[in-house]
């Protein structure tokens, strides 16, 4: 949806971006003199001082990653920033800027949030970016929203996750295997968790379904992506002949 | 002999499969994984599985194509070493080797699943605006997967306390059998239906006799195995309960029936 003339006036926002933010910090600075020479601004000056257009990423990106109800990668908070369709004659401040720009925005809020001890951390789960309470609040919130432990998977379930987890795509015969037992109902039950998923059919003869991990499966354990889980044991190596 | 009858009394069926018990039988006794006495641990794992049957816990097919396994690497190894006429000792394949790998690959996915546990357990106290909790749950409400279920070991265990403390009636005369599982299966619906909820121990009157008590828990597993009851436990070593189940219709159950005409 976007003119052509919005393409030009983000060119030009490129272009006056630095003088923009400049200008904008002068508003800024102006209400702010404002206050302090006339003492105290009345509750409407105040909020419209508020309303002033945020000029620092950080704000922003806070904002949006607190706001999407699901977590929210880098990349598409960039793109509503910088893509954002522009009034006549508002030129965006944020229109250069990069994922990178972005990652450390959310870095330093994650920092300082931790740091400030508010009890919320900013997470990256699943390639995306989310607010959450902090562990060691956990029975608290309990207590408040008058909950039970949330219920936890059994041994037989996270050691087939493991297995699934790690050596994706694989056939339930092949996770058979591995484990020593059957393992049709777990796979069956952790399907309708939609835990895993049915990524593929092996050559098998049968044709037999191939399963691998779904970005619930990274959420649920609190992993940015599969290469965050650990190595297996190294020192298990192969077995000595 | 009685030491190991004692322990594997309970301990049995809490594995995951006969590749976790024999994991076990090698930490506890601090084996080494690569030279697994093959003799010594057969003999264990025959033991549990005496015990497993003795707990009248069905004996899962995979438990028993170990033993075999098991024994037949154990012949193997009995067996004296062939020996080349050129006087150079056949490099003979450990009869073990197989076990081994498959023992090592496992204890790694084992491994990998502690550490996700701990993770899910992190996780498991994080919670997003709204007070939704950040783990995936309820989406399946199925007993297979869930931790919180009570296991029929922690039943088991639960009744072995109550049965501790009930002295065995002397002998004088033998009686005839005086309760009967459907009876006591009537009594636990009765009980528990319409949304009743009662302690796993009140279930057992203080003065009742072992032979009742027994037959009163009989009746429960069965009840729980037909889903017509439910066995809860809301932390570890807490107390049971045990309430009215999701199964439809509240007259006496089916299987009672049956069982009463052919008995």
């Amino acid at each position: 949806m976007k003119s052509k003339e919005q393409d030009a006036g983000g060119q030009q926002a490129d272009d006056v971006k630095v003088e923009d933010a400049g200008e904008q910090q002068a508003d800024n600075a102006k209400a702010e003199d404002k206050a302090k020479a006339g003492g105290k601004m009345n509750a409407a000056e105040e909020v419209l001082a508020s309303m002033a257009a945020a000029s620092s990423l950080r704000q922003v990106v806070g904002a949006l990653v607190f706001s999407n109800p699901a977590p929210i990668s880098a990349e598409a908070v960039r793109n509503a920033i910088r893509d954002r369709a522009l009034e006549p004659g508002e030129v965006n401040p944020f229109a250069k800027i990069t994922t990178r720009d972005v990652v450390a925005a959310l870095d330093e809020i994650a920092q300082d949030l931790h740091r400030l001890e508010l009890g919320i951390d900013l997470v990256e789960v699943s390639g995306g970016w989310r607010y959450q309470t902090q562990p060691g609040c956990g029975r608290w919130v309990r207590a408040l929203l008058k909950a039970d432990k949330p219920a936890r998977l059994s041994k037989s379930a996270l050691e087939t996750l493991a297995i699934i987890a790690y050596r994706q795509p694989i056939a339930r015969s092949e996770i058979e295997g591995i484990r020593g037992v059957a393992v049709d109902h777990v796979v069956r039950a952790l399907m309708e968790m939609h835990l895993i998923r049915a990524t593929g059919r092996s050559e098998l003869p049968g044709r037999p379904f191939l399963y691998g991990t779904t970005p619930l499966f990274l959420e649920h354990f609190g992993l940015k992506n599969l290469d965050e889980l650990a190595e297996l044991d190294p020192s298990l190596g192969a077995a000595k002949a | 002999m009685a030491s190991v009858d004692e322990e594997c009394r309970f301990d049995v069926g809490v594995f995951e499969g006969p590749l976790d018990l024999l994991l076990y039988l090698i930490h506890r006794d601090e084996l080494d994984i690569y030279d697994i006495p093959i003799e010594k641990i057969t003999r264990q794992y025959m033991a549990y599985l005496e015990g497993m049957k003795r707990l009248d816990i069905d004996v899962a097919g995979e438990f028993l194509v170990m033993a075999a396994s098991l024994m037949l690497i154990k012949s193997r190894t009995l067996l004296p070493v062939e020996r080349r006429g050129d006087g150079e000792e056949e490099e003979e394949e450990d009869p073990r080797l197989d076990l081994v790998r498959q023992l090592v690959e496992y204890k790694k996915f084992k491994d990998a699943a502690g550490t996700l546990m701990v993770r899910e357990a992190g996780q498991a106290e994080c919670y997003l605006a709204g007070g939704e909790v950040v783990i995936a749950d309820g989406q399946a409400d199925d007993a297979a997967l869930r931790l919180a279920d009570v296991s029929i070991i922690d039943l088991v265990k639960a009744f072995a306390e109550i049965l501790k403390n009930r002295p065995v009636a002397p002998i004088d005369h033998l009686k005839p059998v005086v309760w009967s599982v459907p009876e006591k299966i009537d009594a636990i619906v009765k009980r528990a239906g319409s949304g009743g909820t009662f302690r796993f121990t009140e279930l057992f009157d203080d003065k009742a006799p072992r032979g009742e008590i027994i037959v009163t828990f009989l009746a429960l597993l069965e009840l729980i195995r037909q889903h017509k009851v439910k066995a809860r436990q809301d932390g570890e070593f807490a107390e049971i309960f045990i309430e009215g189940g999701d199964a439809p219709g509240g007259g006496p159950p089916e299987a009672a029936a049956e069982q009463r005409e052919t008995a």
